[in-house]
């Protein structure tokens, strides 16, 4: 049984259709990156898997079970499964790097402040962030800021992972201390759903690579076969021009 | 005229006389905080209800808009003379001390909830999103995330309020509270010079708002460059 | 509780509420322009001027902003007539009221002044503008712009303060109010109709004013 599946899902924005019926399937650890121009629909995808935009048709299903979008307990489970990291890092300004690491874990699943913060700790030193505990945000650089988000979507023990372009709004030279962190979640058994522009990165790491353009999944295969050997025109064009870079 | 003043001063500074205003400004004093405290309170409970989009809560979000709009906009003398006009046949012993407080707080709950109603919308929709994927519930989200930052955006504009209402108690007096400009008023008729008695009231407003306004302006610049 | 609403008995009297609302819109329009006045050499003096100037329009401001004007009136009433000047109360009140938002308007017309960039007129000089000109075509417009906004609420905030007549026995809305539930004794009637005609009054001149900032000067303004 997949661990995350998607069939048939819509989303419109008033009269706009973002999302036109997307279909797929994903294993559980799998590394699946979802890759089109800008407009597409990628984004609006991970914000309805993970509740922050209703879906206007269609149905999601986490280890089998169906997500009710409208029902405020179906997306707290969710939720506890399932984690995003934004493009704007998002982390809570007025809390320290700790705090803002360890506060789901404590306020939200109720443990215990100590362990929650042991964990929290090794995890900041996982993404390269131990000797930062007490600094605020705003002291912080993107790069250093977007590690301590994975840390803290991390934190919640989530089965699923999004990431939702977390390299496009940081500096270049900050890009590859974030893909070397997304780099080593890759062998713990987290699904993870990327939405990327670094193509070399999502040509490396991914499972499957799912190309998107108007709303719709126009491809889904190996990264192999989307990058080398499409069998979409539209694929085809998107990767030529991409990699020529 | 000035001979006056110098004649009356020493008579005029007398203990008693001091003791006076000082339990005046007492009053003064004690109409502004209860009427800021409540006013804080309801305020943040208005600007709560107002940005919430539950359905069950509409009548309320729509009795609660009235009020702030319609308050905001009625002079604060006809608020006084509204409140001293109900309350009189329904609570025959009430002080008009009390009367006066509760028009304070009917003022400053429809002004302080505008002003929390825009320090809590100056919060970026980020951290909401942020707070809302890791399972925050609407008061976890509030009083941990949106609230410590809200108050940089609210203090300065609410400090300016609190000037304001310290100043529109002055009209208690005409209710009859022996607040500061009751005082000053009861001085002079006691056949002190007026310049003596409403400059020596005007000094305490002046010490209890100056300070507010200062730490306001003071505030405003501090957000301004972070 | 046997009180019966008699709204009617105070409907009857509309007319002479709204001439009240007259005097009302009379007061804050003088006590507006009046006060201009000031406010332009006040602002002018805290820009521009020198150290005594600046230092004499702080301390106005600071005075009358910190204090109620209720006091500044009585002030003038009570004292005056000591040092030999008497006023009639409407008199009073006008110049009581004016010199309080003479205060206010320095420090908004201050606010327009200074926010005029120096790299707009720096600009402006090296296109060959004339001082004159630098006047008219940068500084004036941009200065009404900024200032229209917090000009009209001040304003709307006038006509509310110009209640404080009403206690000098000046016949102006909330005078006429005490007058008529003096003699009906319908008097929650009275001024709940005269809440509703203020809350009229200030709505009118709210979305008049923003009406005409965004025709003649673009500006948007939000009236709720």
């Amino acid at each position: 049984m997949p661990h995350l599946e998607i069939d048939n899902l819509s989303s419109a924005y008033g009269p706009n259709e973002v999302l036109k019926g997307v279909t797929l399937a994903a294993d559980k650890g799998e590394v699946v990156s979802l890759i089109g121009p800008s407009g597409s629909g990628k984004s609006t995808l991970l914000r309805v898997l993970v509740g922050l935009t209703r879906p206007t048709g269609g149905s999601v299903f986490v280890a089998g079970e169906k997500i009710d979008y409208g029902d405020r307990k179906s997306l707290r489970k969710l939720r506890d499964k399932m984690s995003i990291v934004f493009q704007q890092y998002n982390l809570f300004q007025n809390m320290t790097v700790m705090r803002n690491v360890s506060i789901a874990p404590i306020k939200i699943k109720k443990r215990p402040k100590a362990e929650a913060e042991k964990e929290a700790a090794a995890l900041l030193e996982k993404v390269g962030m131990a000797d930062k505990h007490d600094a605020y945000p705003e002291e912080l650089s993107g790069g250093q800021q977007q590690r301590v988000a994975i840390a803290r979507a991390l934190a919640t023990h989530p089965e699923i992972l999004l990431l939702d372009e977390v390299t496009s709004a940081l500096d270049p030279e900050r890009v590859n201390e974030v893909l070397d962190t997304i780099r080593t979640l890759t062998n713990e058994g987290i699904t993870l759903i990327i939405v990327s522009h670094e193509m070399a990165f999502v040509r490396e790491i991914s499972t499957r690579v799912a190309m998107m353009d108007e709303g719709k999944i126009i491809e889904y295969g190996s990264p192999g076969v989307i990058f080398d050997a499409p069998n979409e025109a539209r694929t085809e064009e998107f990767v030529s021009k991409i990699l020529k870079h | 005229m000035f001979q006056r003043l110098i004649d009356e001063a020493p008579l005029f500074f007398n203990y008693h006389n001091l003791v006076f205003i000082l339990e005046a400004m007492g009053r003064t004093l004690g109409m502004t905080i209860i009427g800021c405290t409540v006013g804080f309170t309801l305020g943040l409970i208005i600007a709560v209800l107002r940005r919430s989009e539950s359905r069950t809560l509409l009548p309320f979000r729509a009795i609660a808009i009235a009020y702030v709009e319609t308050f905001r906009r009625i002079p604060f003398l006809v608020i006084l003379f509204i409140v001293l006009f109900v309350i009189e046949p329904l609570m025959p012993g009430a002080s008009l001390f009390a009367i006066a407080t509760v028009s304070v707080c009917l003022l400053s709950t429809a002004f302080l909830s505008e002003v929390i109603r825009s320090g809590l919308e100056s919060v970026p929709e980020q951290q909401i999103e942020g707070a809302r994927t890791l399972n925050f519930n609407a008061l976890q989200m509030l009083v941990m995330v949106i609230l410590p930052q809200s108050w940089k955006v609210i203090i300065p504009p609410a400090a300016a309020f609190i000037v304001m209402f310290i100043k529109d108690t002055s009209l208690a007096s005409q209710l009859g509270v022996i607040e500061l400009t009751f005082a000053g008023k009861m001085l002079v008729n006691r056949g002190f010079s007026p310049v003596l008695g409403f400059g020596a009231i005007l000094i305490c407003y002046f010490l209890l708002s100056y300070p507010l306004s200062r730490f306001a302006a003071y505030l405003e610049k501090r957000l301004a460059s972070s | 509780m046997d009180y019966t609403f008699q709204f009617a008995e105070v409907l009857k009297e509309l007319p002479y509420l709204l001439g009240g609302a007259v005097v009302t819109l009379q007061i804050a329009f003088i006590t507006f322009w009046a006060g201009a006045f000031i406010g332009i050499f006040g602002a002018i003096a805290k820009v521009y001027g020198g150290n005594a100037a600046r230092r004499i329009a702080s301390s106005y401001v600071i005075i009358f902003t910190n204090t109620p004007a209720l006091v500044q009136i009585f002030l003038l009433y009570y004292a005056l007539p000591d040092a030999g000047i008497l006023l009639g109360s409407m008199t009073a009140v006008l110049i009581g009221l004016t010199l309080n938002a003479g205060a206010y308007l320095t420090e908004i017309l201050r606010a327009g002044v200074i926010s005029v960039r120096r790299s707009e007129m720096e600009a402006a000089t090296t296109l060959g503008m004339s001082r004159l000109q630098l006047l008219r075509y940068v500084m004036l417009p941009h200065i009404a712009k900024t200032i229209y906004a917090p000009l009209s609420n001040f304003f709307v905030w006038l006509v509310l303060g110009s209640s404080l007549a009403a206690l000098f026995g000046v016949e102006e809305l909330t005078g006429r109010a005490i007058n008529i539930s003096t003699a009906n004794l319908r008097s929650i009637e009275t001024f709940t109709i005269v809440a509703a005609i203020y809350v009229v009054l200030t709505v009118l001149a709210s979305s008049s004013l923003a009406l005409v900032g965004r025709w003649a000067f673009r500006v948007k303004a939000k009236v709720f």
